[in-house]
């Protein structure tokens, strides 16, 4: 069996931080908990994007994150928005073939009284459904008190509305006896068809815990209480009754009067405090109520611990949460004798101390006074509350749920017609339709359905999971750097060998959030091989992977929101960084890219996660996030993966130089010491010029080869190099040459000196590996986690101290015992790919950083 | 003469003798206008007890009324968002609004229509540039819908 639920109870704003959104995010947790064999499908209404994040959240490991489906709603359904009603419609439609398509046996609403502030939808059986539709109705309050609730016309339609959709429910549920009898009676719905699953507390939050004397004390300073209190916690509404609990309050003896405050926790209550105040002032007791407003749940249990009594004297209530959390916390409770509140105060078994005349404010002073001067009496209310609420629990009820929805799905089989698929979009076209009317449809309203009913069902004509590989920047211009040495690899072999999953090379422009597909790329690797069957705007459906393999940090710091967007949709978004250098080494770069670095990791932070090129970098980017990232609800993944070094495989440059010849002879002539990479202040260039300059100096006979491009901050150290005395005869610069070239001129050396304070991964080093070139390095964690001991190294900045360690390994050289690099682990760019590969689809994390 | 009067010379004042007026039963301070009073802009002009004439009413532009409509809802979404801003002000005003459930509504639906106040800021797309090409199919296929569907209501109602 198959249940779709649809949570928006615990989404709109009207709901989520109510009674309404606790019961939807608890019930259906404990039903994903323990499904009795079942599955159990989420679905979501996109337009509350803020809210998917914190649902995902809730169900991360309980559920797996591809049952979470999301809809998309590009438009206002607000019923109070005087333009909404053709929308609206448009709206129910789109949810119930949305919900439709998702296949389910029972489609579950939690709450269909949504809709009337907020852009929720909420139908039943607007289009002809396979499934059976199962509704809970908490309550029937405003039809009991329609003239607080329903005495503005656009209200009592809605609300009616709402009625006739539970009355058309297969399966209606509500959460006490007393409810259902309310609902029968004014629905007219026979009792039997009624179910009741009671609503509960966590046990896991709401118990009795000892608060820290610390704790206390931050906390009732925060609420400005320094005496035992009273409390009470819930709405404002008028069938709350705070009148006649003020009142008792009121007329409780001076001494409990001078001794507790009477503690008002909601954040209602706050919002009309003032309205409060004067009824406050007027009973005299002004001073000795506290008005808390909002409270998080850590807090709220610990109230509901440190309270002395907890009064509820609602007249009317479908369940009553706040008094069963306050027993559950083995708080001593008082509530009203009335609606609900008996049974969910267990009246049964003769609780009748704990219960009250609502209506007789005298006799909620003398239950009050009596328990809080009646020590025996206040510790058999706690005893017996601890005790009627543990009756009561998400698991039973999550239990009962699913074993009604067995029998009526059992029941219902024999007339069940066979499933007809059928294309929803088409459905839902002729549906919209057949509603709309010239007179209150705009060209507007069609284009956001459209975007809306797009962004919902996957219109892509190949459905199956795919990677889409960002190379914003090296489609721009190829810089032949490391980076986009590495793009180009990994492309070329997930394009030419899809084993695993069909992978796209995608691209987009800081100032446009859609993607598009890099065809000119694609061709290049691909030799013109690939066939297109879909066209070139990136259409990304529920399950795809984005992967931002390219550095092009505006790209990713102005895709933010596209992200949010993409990853509340189902897609998981990584990016792959490559170093932390301009944070970790900012003197090595000017201050504006440090900062654009800054905002681009925080960019990196709001995805799923980040696939580092070491191990050394994913330590660097742990601490970062520990020290500078956002507080995150789900935890934020990190792997590493090590580079290739077969040249060959990595789309290689091209072509020679036509000075390569004599300099490759200058080479071969004597030791030649090579440096790879862009010139910058960090790669160490200026130490070792200044090294090798000692050395010339000394008498030393060798070569030294700079191969790199002109970076940064580096005019000093450029003009030093093309005035050089030795330049040419003994000191070469290669700059931007092919790859093709590099191949020659590590061929011709005789080792490597890898001199960087600071990198991403040392694919020199690797590279130099593979042409079996002994290596010099820096000691630091990258090139050690590369090379371990099969490289040479030293520290410091010291020209003198490099050219010490150049005469040392140059005598161990000479005699056979320098370090070789054969034992450096050397990966094709295949297998390379593979890593990451395995780390993204197989989830195979090595850091999982929860904020 | 309490708020209730007050409010019920007003409502009459502005849109006229009690038969388009009907007051909520049960309920002291809400009145609601039937019929097609319902519709603010015709109301004003709509019964022969206003004291402003017809004539000089319907002598006004429609673009001239509606600026001063949009000039009011300007000044009244103003007024608002500056007492959203200022606790003690909102604290205040929501006193004041709780007493009458019927403007308290009607305010709050302002508001929220007006993105001043909770509802949901929902992602609008209006601009057929914005697109993918498969939501462009889906919007052709949409309003061709759309037109067959009124050329049928059309023709059915030339038939009738």
């Amino acid at each position: 069996m198959r249940v779709v639920i649809d949570m928006q109870g615990a989404q709109t704003s009207f709901s989520r931080n109510r009674g309404v959104g606790r019961y939807t995010v608890e019930l259906v947790k404990a039903m994903a908990l323990n499904p009795m064999g079942h599955e159990i499908v989420l679905a979501l209404n996109g337009a509350f994007s803020d809210t998917i994040e914190a649902i995902r959240a809730e169900f991360d490991n309980i559920l797996p994150q591809e049952k979470i489906k999301v809809w998309q709603q590009f438009f206002d359904t607000t019923t109070v928005s005087s333009e909404s009603t053709w929308k609206k419609k448009a709206g129910e439609i789109l949810r119930e073939e949305f919900l439709n398509s998702l296949e389910g046996d029972i489609i579950f609403s939690t709450n269909l009284q949504e809709g009337l502030l907020d852009a929720a939808c909420t139908s039943v059986k607007t289009l002809p459904t396979e499934s059976l539709v199962c509704s809970t109705l908490h309550d029937v309050i405003p039809l009991i008190y329609p003239q607080e609730y329903l005495c503005d016309p656009t209200n009592r339609s809605w609300y009616e509305e709402k009625i006739d959709f539970v009355k058309k429910s297969d399966i209606i549920i509500t959460v006490s006896l007393s409810s259902r009898a309310e609902i029968s009676k004014f629905l007219g719905i026979p009792v039997e068809n009624i179910h009741v699953i009671y609503n509960a507390a966590n046990r896991d939050l709401f118990r009795p815990k000892s608060i820290g004397a610390d704790d206390k004390k931050r906390l009732l300073a925060r609420m400005n209480i320094t005496c035992p209190f009273v409390m009470y916690a819930g709405g404002s509404d008028l069938h709350k009754n705070l009148d006649r609990l003020y009142s008792a309050f009121s007329k409780l003896s001076k001494n409990i009067l001078c001794s507790h405050k009477l503690l008002m926790v909601g954040e209602g209550l706050k919002r009309v405090e003032k309205y409060h105040r004067n009824k406050l002032k007027k009973l005299g007791i002004d001073d000795n109520v506290v008005f808390t407003g909002r409270v998080d749940d850590e807090e709220l249990i610990m109230l509901y611990n440190l309270c002395d009594l907890f009064v509820f004297p609602s007249i009317h209530e479908g369940f009553g949460l706040p008094p069963l959390e306050a027993m559950a916390c083995g708080a001593a409770v008082l509530a009203s004798n009335t609606s609900s509140l008996p049974e969910v105060l267990g009246h049964r078994e003769g609780h009748r101390d704990a219960l009250f005349d609502p209506y007789d404010d005298v006799d909620i002073a003398k239950k009050m006074e009596l328990a809080l001067t009646d020590r025996k009496i206040r510790d058999s209310l706690k005893e017996r509350g601890i005790e009627q609420a543990s009756k009561f629990s998400w698991e039973k009820s999550a239990g009962s749920l699913l074993a009604l929805f067995e029998e009526v799905v059992k029941n219902n089989c024999a007339r069940s017609p066979p499933r007809g698929r059928r294309d929803p979009i088409q459905s839902i076209i002729s549906h919209v339709a057949s509603v709309s009317s010239s007179s209150s449809f705009a060209d507007k309203d069609s284009i956001a359905l459209s975007a809306s009913i797009a962004e919902t069902f996957c219109t892509r004509k190949d459905r199956r999971r795919r990677l889409f590989l960002d190379v914003s920047s090296v489609i721009k211009q190829d810089h032949r750097s490391g980076i986009q040495r590495v793009v180009r690899a990994i492309c070329n072999e997930v394009i030419n060998n899809p084993q695993k999953i069909d992978g796209e090379l995608v691209y987009t422009e800081p100032d446009d959030p859609e993607f598009y597909r890099a065809s000119t790329l694609i061709d290049k690797i691909s030799g013109g091989r690939r066939e297109w069957v879909d066209n070139d705007w990136i259409e990304f459906c529920p399950g795809d992977i984005l992967l931002f393999l390219d550095l092009h940090p505006s790209v990713a710091i102005s895709h933010r929101e596209k992200t949010k967007f993409l990853r509340n949709k189902g897609i998981l978004v990584y990016h792959v960084v490559y170093d932390l250098l301009p944070v970790s080494k900012p003197e090595f770069f000017w201050p504006e890219l440090c900062s654009e670095f800054c905002e681009w990791l925080l960019a990196v932070s709001s995805s799923d996660g980040a696939i580092c090129i070491s191990r050394a970098v994913a330590d660097e980017l742990v601490d970062w996030l520990k020290a500078n990232g956002q507080k995150r609800l789900r935890p934020f993944k990190i792997g590493w993966f090590h580079l290739g070094a077969d040249v060959e495989n990595s789309v290689p440059t091209l072509g020679l130089p036509d000075c390569l010849s004599p300099v490759l002879a200058e080479l071969a002539s004597r030791p030649s010491f090579l440096m790879v990479g862009t010139l910058e202040p960090r790669k160490g260039h200026v130490q070792t010029l200044a090294a090798f300059e000692q050395l010339w100096a000394d008498g030393l006979d060798a070569n030294l080869v700079i191969i790199g491009r002109r970076g940064w901050i580096t005019k000093r150290m450029v003009e030093a190099l093309r005035r050089h005395p030795e330049r040419d005869k003994r000191l070469f610069w290669l700059e931007g040459i092919s790859d093709e070239c590099l191949e020659k001129v590590y061929a011709a050396s005789t080792c490597l000196i890898a001199a960087s304070e600071g990198e991403g991964s040392g694919l020199p080093l690797i590279e130099a590996a593979q042409h079996r070139l002994p290596i010099i390095a820096r000691a630091i964690p990258v090139f050690r986690e590369v090379a371990g001991e099969h490289a040479f190294y030293f520290n410091g900045r010291e020209p003198a101290g490099l050219a010490r360690t150049v005469r040392e390994w140059l005598a161990l050289y000479r005699s056979g015992r320098h370090p070789m690099p054969d034992g450096i682990l050397r990966l094709t760019w295949k297998q390379s790919t593979e890593q990451l590969l395995d780390l993204i689809l197989r989830e195979q994390w090595q850091y999982r950083v929860d904020d | 003469m309490g708020v209730r009067g007050v409010l019920r010379r007003v409502s009459i004042m502005v849109w006229g003798c009690g038969e388009n007026v009907e007051q909520d039963p049960g309920i002291a301070v809400s009145w609601n206008l039937k019929g097609r009073y319902n519709d603010s802009a015709e109301t004003f002009y709509a019964n022969h007890h206003i004291i402003m004439p017809k004539a000089v009413i319907a002598s006004v532009p429609l673009t001239v009324k509606r600026g001063i409509k949009g000039l009011l809802s300007l000044i009244l979404a103003c007024l608002i968002r500056f007492a959203v801003d200022h606790p003690l002000l909102k604290a205040w005003a929501l006193t004041c609004v709780h007493r009458y459930p019927a403007l308290r509504s009607w305010l709050y639906r302002f508001a929220v229509a007006r993105g001043i106040i909770g509802g949901t800021s929902v992602q609008i797309y209006s601009e057929l540039s914005s697109l993918t090409p498969s939501a462009r199919c889906i919007y052709a296929d949409l309003k061709a819908a759309i037109e067959r569907h009124n050329l049928m209501r059309v023709n059915d109602a030339r038939r009738h």
